[in-house]
C-alpha cells in the first residue's frame, strides 16, 4: 500500500541543520493498523507527513499503490491526497467559517465531477457513523474537542480513502474522548481502511496491529 | 451552488476577520483608481480624439501676429487679413477666425464676469461640438444678436431645458440663446468657453484690437507635411506681398495635435503619465503585499489544509488570489463612483479661480477607454498585489503551510 524507501529528511534553517529522519525503510500493507510511537521530536510527524505527500523527503522516495510519488506532477499528487489518503490532525484543522456539514464536504470541492447532492448524502451517512447527526449546523467553535475530532474523521472519510493518516488524533482529548475516537478508528480498520496513527499513548497503541518505534529519526525494531 | 458556497465562505470569513486589511485593500485600490481614471481620461483629452478635438491632427492653428524671421512682430492679423491669406492656400476644407473678449454679462438681472467668443459661421464646422438643444448659427442668425451657450452655463442660470429663447445682455446688446452645446473638458479646444456670439457684434472691447485666432481644417487623407506646406506657403506669400516681410516666422504654425502636445509637454507628458501610473500602482501594491503577508497565518493554514485535502498548487494560488481580486474589484468600483464627486470638486475649485466660463475637467467618462485601460490595470494590480503573496505562500510545503496557522 505505502512503502518508504531509504527516506532521509533534513531540515535546513539559517545555521542549524536538523536530521529528522535517517534511512527509513518501511512498508504498510493494505488493511493494517499501524501505530507510530516515540519520544517528542523523534520525527513521527515528519514521517507521517512524508507518507501523506505533505512534505518531500531529502532523499529516498514514497511508493503509493506501486507508484513512485516523487515522479508525479503536483496535479497527480493532489489527486492521490484527495482520493487515496485521509488526514486527521492533532489540532483538528477545521475551517472556522464552515459548519460541520460543510467542513465534511470540503474535500469533495477538489473532486471533479462529483455531485453536491450525492456528496451531501454521503456526508450525512458518515456523520451518523461518528455520531454527529444532531450537530450539522454547528460551527467548530461551538463544538467540544472530541466532537471536532469526529468532524475531522468524517472529513477524512468522505472521499472513501484507502489509507487514513492520523497524527496524534487523541492528543488534544481527555482519555474518555480519546477512547471514543479510538473505537471509531478500530471500527474503520475492521471495515478495511488502512490506518497509520502517531500516538503517545501506549494503551491505545496496544490496540493496533503493529507498533513502530522511532528514536532520533531512526526506526528501532 | 453548494460547492461555490463552500468555496467562497472561507474567503468572505477571512475578509471579515481582517477588516483593517480588507478596508485598506479596498480603500487603497479605490484611491489608486480614482487617480488613474482621472489621469488617463485627462491624458485622453489631450492626446486622444475626444469631442471638439476629433480632427486635431488635421486642424492647423495660425498665429495672431505675423512675425519676421527674427521673431519681431510685424502685423496683427484680423479676419480680413486671414481671408486674403487663405485665398492663396490650397486644399483645405474650411477655416474659422474668432476673437475672445472678457466682459460682464447680465443674466436674470445680475452681472457676471465671463469670456465671450466672437465667431464666424465656420467655427462649428472646425470644432465639432455636440448640440444638445437648438443648432449652430444659420446665415440669418449670424446677422442677429444670437448666442450659443454651454450645457453647464445653461444649467447654472436656467431650469433644465429652458435656456433656449432666454435673453442675455452685454455691451449694450441683448442676445437671445439659440443653442446649447454639450460640455467638453476645459483642456479641449473651446472647452474653457461658455458663450459664443456672431462676430458681427464684436466691439473689440476691452482688447482694442481686432486680431483673431484662426484654425484651418484640412481633408482627412491629406498628410501633415502637405497641410503644412499649403499653409506656410500661403503665410509666407502673404507676408511678402502685404507686409514687405521677406521671410515670415512660421514657428507658431502647427496642428492642434502638436499644439496640445507642446502645451502639455509632448513626449514628456506620456513619459510622465507612465511614471505616475507606475508609482500610483506600485505603492499600494507593495503595501497590500506586505499587509497580506502579515495577515497570512490563518489563511495559510487553511490553504495548507485544502492542499492536504486535494487542492492543487494552482487551485491554492487561485484561492488566495480570489480574496484579493474581490477586494480589488470592490475598490475599483468604489474608485469609479468616487471619480464623479472628485471631478465635481475639482470643477468647483477650478471655477472659483476662473471667470472665463463654467468649466469642467471631465464632462463624462470615456467608457471604452476605461475598459481598455483601467480594467486591465486593475487585473494587473490584483495579479501583483494578490499573486505575489499567493505565489510566496504556495511555495512552502503543505506541512509548513498547515503550521502557519497553528496558535
Ligand atoms: N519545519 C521545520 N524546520 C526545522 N526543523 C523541524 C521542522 N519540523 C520539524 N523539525 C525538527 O525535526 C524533528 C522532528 O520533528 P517532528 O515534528 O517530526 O517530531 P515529533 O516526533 O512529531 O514530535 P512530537 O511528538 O512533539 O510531535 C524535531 O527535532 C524538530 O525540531
Ligand atoms: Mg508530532
Amino acid at each position: 500500500m505505502i512503502t518508504l524507501e531509504n527516506i532521509n529528511k533534513t531540515f535546513y534553517t539559517k545555521e542549524v541543520e536538523t536530521r529528522a529522519l535517517e534511512n527509513i525503510n518501511l512498508t504498510v500493507e493494505k488493511g493494517e493498523f499501524v501505530a507510530i510511537m516515540g519520544p517528542s521530536g523523534c520525527g513521527k510527524s515528519t514521517m507521517l507527513n512524508i507518507m501523506g505527500l505533505l512534505d518531500k523527503p531529502t532523499d529516498g522516495w514514497v511508493i503509493i499503490d506501486d507508484v513512485r510519488a516523487d515522479l508525479l506532477y503536483d496535479k497527480d499528487m493532489a489527486r492521490i491526497r484527495n482520493q487515496k489518503l485521509g488526514f486527521i490532525f492533532q489540532s483538528f484543522h477545521l475551517i472556522p467559517s464552515l459548519n460541520v456539514l460543510d467542513n465534511v464536504l470540503l474535500p469533495m470541492l477538489y473532486r471533479r465531477g462529483s455531485s453536491h447532492s450525492e456528496n451531501k448524502k454521503r456526508a450525512l451517512e458518515i456523520l451518523e457513523k461518528v455520531g454527529l447527526t444532531h450537530r450539522l449546523k454547528h460551527f467548530p467553535s461551538q463544538l467540544s474537542g472530541g466532537q471536532c475530532q469526529r468532524v475531522a474523521i468524517a472529513r477524512a472519510l468522505i472521499g472513501e480513502p484507502k489509507v487514513i493518516l492520523a497524527d496524534e488524533p487523541t492528543g488534544n482529548l481527555d482519555s474518555k474522548m480519546g477512547a471514543e475516537i479510538m473505537d471509531i478508528l478500530i471500527r474503520l480498520n475492521r471495515e478495511g481502511t488502512t490506518i497509520v496513527m502517531v500516538t503517545h499513548d501506549e494503551k491505545l497503541a496496544q490496540e493496533t496491529g503493529r507498533i513502530l518505534r522511532l528514536f532520533d529519526g531512526k526506526l528501532v525494531l | 451552488m453548494g460547492k461555490l458556497r463552500i468555496y467562497f465562505k472561507p474567503i468572505w470569513y477571512n475578509i471579515m476577520h481582517h477588516k483593517a486589511y480588507a478596508g485598506f485593500c479596498v480603500f487603497g485600490t479605490m484611491l489608486t483608481f480614482v487617480f488613474i481614471t482621472i489621469l488617463l481620461q485627462v491624458t485622453n483629452v489631450i492626446v486622444g480624439n475626444s469631442v471638439t478635438n476629433v480632427a486635431k491632427e488635421r486642424t492647423v492653428s495660425l498665429p495672431e501676429v505675423l512675425r519676421n524671421e527674427f521673431d519681431i512682430p510685424v502685423k496683427g492679423l484680423n479676419s480680413s487679413d486671414i481671408r486674403t491669406l487663405m485665398n492663396n492656400a490650397k486644399g483645405y476644407e474650411c477655416y474659422t477666425c474668432y476673437q475672445y473678449q472678457a466682459t460682464s454679462v447680465k443674466v436674470n438681472g445680475r452681472n457676471y464676469d465671463y469670456g465671450v467668443l466672437f465667431i464666424d459661421k465656420a467655427y462649428w464646422d472646425v470644432f465639432q461640438f455636440e448640440f444638445i438643444q437648438g443648432h449652430s448659427f444659420t446665415d440669418g442668425e449670424m446677422q442677429m444678436p444670437c448666442m450659443i451657450v454651454s450645457e453647464r452655463w445653461a444649467k447654472k442660470f436656467f431650469r433644465e431645458g429652458k435656456a433656449i429663447g432666454q435673453e442675455i445682455q452685454f455691451q449694450g446688446e441683448t442676445y437671445k440663446i439659440t443653442g446649447v452645446v454639450a460640455d467638453v473638458s476645459f483642456i479641449a479646444q473651446g472647452g474653457a468657453i461658455s458663450l459664443w456670439v456672431p462676430e458681427k457684434f464684436n466691439k473689440y472691447i476691452p482688447t482694442g484690437n481686432d486680431y483673431v485666432s484662426s484654425y484651418v481644417l484640412y481633408p482627412e487623407k491629406m498628410s501633415v507635411d502637405a497641410m503644412m506646406k499649403s499653409i506656410t506657403d500661403a503665410f509666407q506669400l502673404y507676408g511678402k506681398v502685404y507686409c514687405n516681410v521677406e521671410r515670415s516666422s512660421v514657428k507658431a504654425i502647427c496642428t492642434v495635435e502638436q499644439m496640445m502636445l507642446r502645451r502639455y509637454g509632448g513626449d514628456l507628458l506620456l513619459t510622465g503619465v507612465g511614471a505616475i501610473l507606475v508609482i500610483l500602482l506600485l505603492i499600494p501594491i507593495l503595501n497590500i503585499i506586505l499587509l497580506s503577508m502579515a495577515n497570512a497565518s490563518l489563511r495559510n493554514s487553511e490553504i495548507g489544509l485544502q492542499r492536504a485535502l486535494g487542492a492543487t498548487q494552482k487551485e491554492a494560488f487561485m484561492f488566495i488570489l480570489m480574496e484579493n481580486l474581490l477586494l480589488v474589484v470592490l475598490g475599483t468600483l468604489g474608485g469609479i463612483l468616487l471619480t464623479f464627486p472628485i471631478c465635481g470638486w475639482i470643477d468647483k475649485w477650478g471655477s472659483l479661480n476662473n471667470s472665463v466660463g463654467e468649466v469642467t475637467l471631465l464632462p463624462e467618462l470615456d467608457w471604452t477607454l476605461f475598459f481598455i485601460s483601467a480594467l486591465p490595470l486593475m487585473l494587473l494590480f490584483s495579479l501583483l498585489s494578490g499573486g505575489i503573496p499567493a505565489w510566496l505562500a504556495i511555495k512552502h510545503s503543505i506541512m509548513e503551510m498547515l503550521k502557519g496557522g497553528e496558535k
